[in-house]
């Protein structure tokens, strides 16, 4: 997290200048990877309970 | 002098970086249009009691199949090109190695995957790729409608969208592709790598799936299910055909950048010559003539439409080199035969809700192997390709029809298949005849119903 360079000037090189460019992008990644797993498995059992209601 | 020449070079360069930028940006939007048309039309021929159900199904097709492309899709497209053993190919623009360095959001590549000064290329290119990706999810969607589970259907676009589609692209739709590489396989409106591969990975699911409740008789003869608006469907269909156009532009790669095939001359994605007035006069050319030839069929407003997609697929693989008429004659057939092709399909005890197995698979296999018969002997890459590069042939456009076949069909039977024996893929039959939308939707369609107020005036 925080500003990643030295200066603004350092961005014009080609580098990430995003927040997490400095180590933190694979985390960003990952979490968000297990958000979306998440989100799936919570539907996905939200939708059967749905279901089984009408069986 | 010199310092002044090279100063407006230098300027010019960035007019022309700009350009090249905001050119495939606004590809994405146009081509955000293919899904609200593919909204509106799946929408449009559901029935009442389950149409939220398919609105919410196209939209997470959408929203997964691009997130999950961030993720991994767009690694897959750069790592698979030369096949599954992942070594670089001719151009140096392709392996594992390569795709590692530019195409994951993590590590040392994620300075690709995000914002970066000296990256103007990049994003607008995953963009577009990424909506390619979400165009296959949704031609699936529609064949799918008023019987699929929700979260069983977002694994599925996942696995469309994300791999089966992008592995095809890599091998057919990329410089060191094998296909084109060793087989001169040629598609540059992804007549196959798209359309061919959703739809039969459409027509693998299917089979699991089984048809809705009420399609067939015990005698095996079909009922027709019609949709609760067909205007919703027709114009959902006008307004996929424009967003063609944000998907054909797309295709394009634009001169003078570092990317760039060439200095001064637009390419294909094989780096061989075209340009956008070749796609005037041949996008709208097939529209017209696959509606006509559906109207010449059927009289049927639903399949005219249809029949303006099945002209553009048909003709896909060549826009770049196809001459006007003949474009015309290839679209008018294609435009006919939709219908029937559709029927035979049904006659197999096949439910595709809204004809998309025929019109973009079969059609984008019909498009393919015409390429391969009118088109043969044309170089299937640039200058820059190596001597013993292959030529387009009709065995290579056959051979290639068949593994996109393969790319899509696969996939969409054996995950399907998984997914029906963890309980994930059919809605209940109970829940089926109640409708969708009562049992798990928190919102009505049409809360007032669809009669107006008698006026007093």
């Amino acid at each position: 997290m925080g500003f990643p360079l030295e200066s603004w000037d350092a961005a014009f090189a080609d580098i990430g200048m995003f927040v997490g460019a400095d180590g933190g992008a694979g985390w960003y990644t990952a979490i968000a990877v297990i958000m979306m797993i998440g989100i799936i498995i919570a539907g996905n059992n939200s939708e059967q309970e749905k279901y089984n209601k009408h069986q | 002098m010199e310092e002044q020449i090279a100063a407006v070079i230098a300027q010019a360069q960035v007019t022309n970086t700009f350009f090249a930028e905001a050119y495939y940006f606004l590809t994405i939007p146009l081509m955000l249009l293919i899904h609200v048309g593919f909204l509106s039309y799946e929408m449009g021929a559901t029935r009442v009691k389950n149409v939220l159900s398919s609105g919410i199904k196209n939209l997470l097709a959408f929203a997964f199949t691009i997130v999950t492309f961030y993720f991994f899709g767009w690694w897959f497209y750069w790592a698979l090109p030369t096949g599954f053993t992942g070594s670089e190919g001719y151009m140096a623009i392709s392996g594992i190695a390569y795709a590692n360095a530019i195409a994951l959001p993590w590590g040392d590549s994620a300075q690709y995957m995000g914002p970066n000064m000296g990256d103007h290329a990049s994003g607008v290119f995953w963009g577009a790729f990424a909506l390619f990706a979400a165009t296959t999810a949704s031609i699936a969607s529609g064949a799918l409608i008023e019987r699929i589970q929700t979260a069983g259907f977002v694994i599925l676009a996942i696995v469309l969208g994300s791999f089966a589609w992008i592995i095809a692209a890599a091998w057919g739709w990329h410089a060191d592709g094998w296909l084109v590489t060793q087989w001169g396989f040629h598609d540059f409106g992804a007549a196959g790598c798209v359309h061919a591969v959703a739809g039969f990975f459409a027509l693998g699911v299917l089979i699991n799936l089984g048809p809705r409740v009420g399609k067939f008789n015990a005698d095996g003869s079909a009922n027709h299910i019609a949709g609760h608006n067909m205007m919703a469907t027709v114009i959902g269909l006008l307004l996929i055909i424009v967003g063609f156009f944000g998907f054909l532009m797309a295709c394009i790669i634009l001169p003078g950048e570092a990317w760039s095939w060439y200095g001064g001359e637009g390419t294909t994605i094989y780096g061989t010559p075209m340009t956008l007035s070749a796609l005037a006069f041949n996008i709208v050319l097939a529209a017209s003539g696959g509606i006509i030839g559906a109207w010449a069929k059927t009289r049927d407003p639903f399949w005219m439409m249809s029949g303006a997609l099945a002209g553009i697929i048909a003709v896909a693989s060549g826009l770049d080199i196809y001459f006007g008429s003949t474009v015309i004659i290839i679209a008018t057939v294609a435009g006919a035969i939709i219908k029937p092709c559709a029927d035979w399909l049904e006659g197999f005890g096949i439910d595709d809700a809204v004809g998309a197995v025929t019109i973009h698979g079969t059609i984008g296999i019909f498009g393919m192997v015409m390429l391969g018969i009118l088109a043969s002997g044309y170089p299937a890459l640039g200058a820059f390709a190596p001597e013993d590069a292959a030529t387009i042939s009709f065995t290579g456009q056959l051979v290639s029809a068949v593994v996109m076949f393969l790319a899509g069909f696969v996939p969409g039977y054996l995950v399907s298949l998984l997914l029906k024996s963890v309980g994930m893929l059919r809605v209940p039959d109970a829940v089926q005849v109640k409708g969708l939308d009562p049992v798990k939707v928190p919102a009505q369609a049409f809360p007032e119903g669809m009669s107006s107020s008698e006026s007093e005036a």
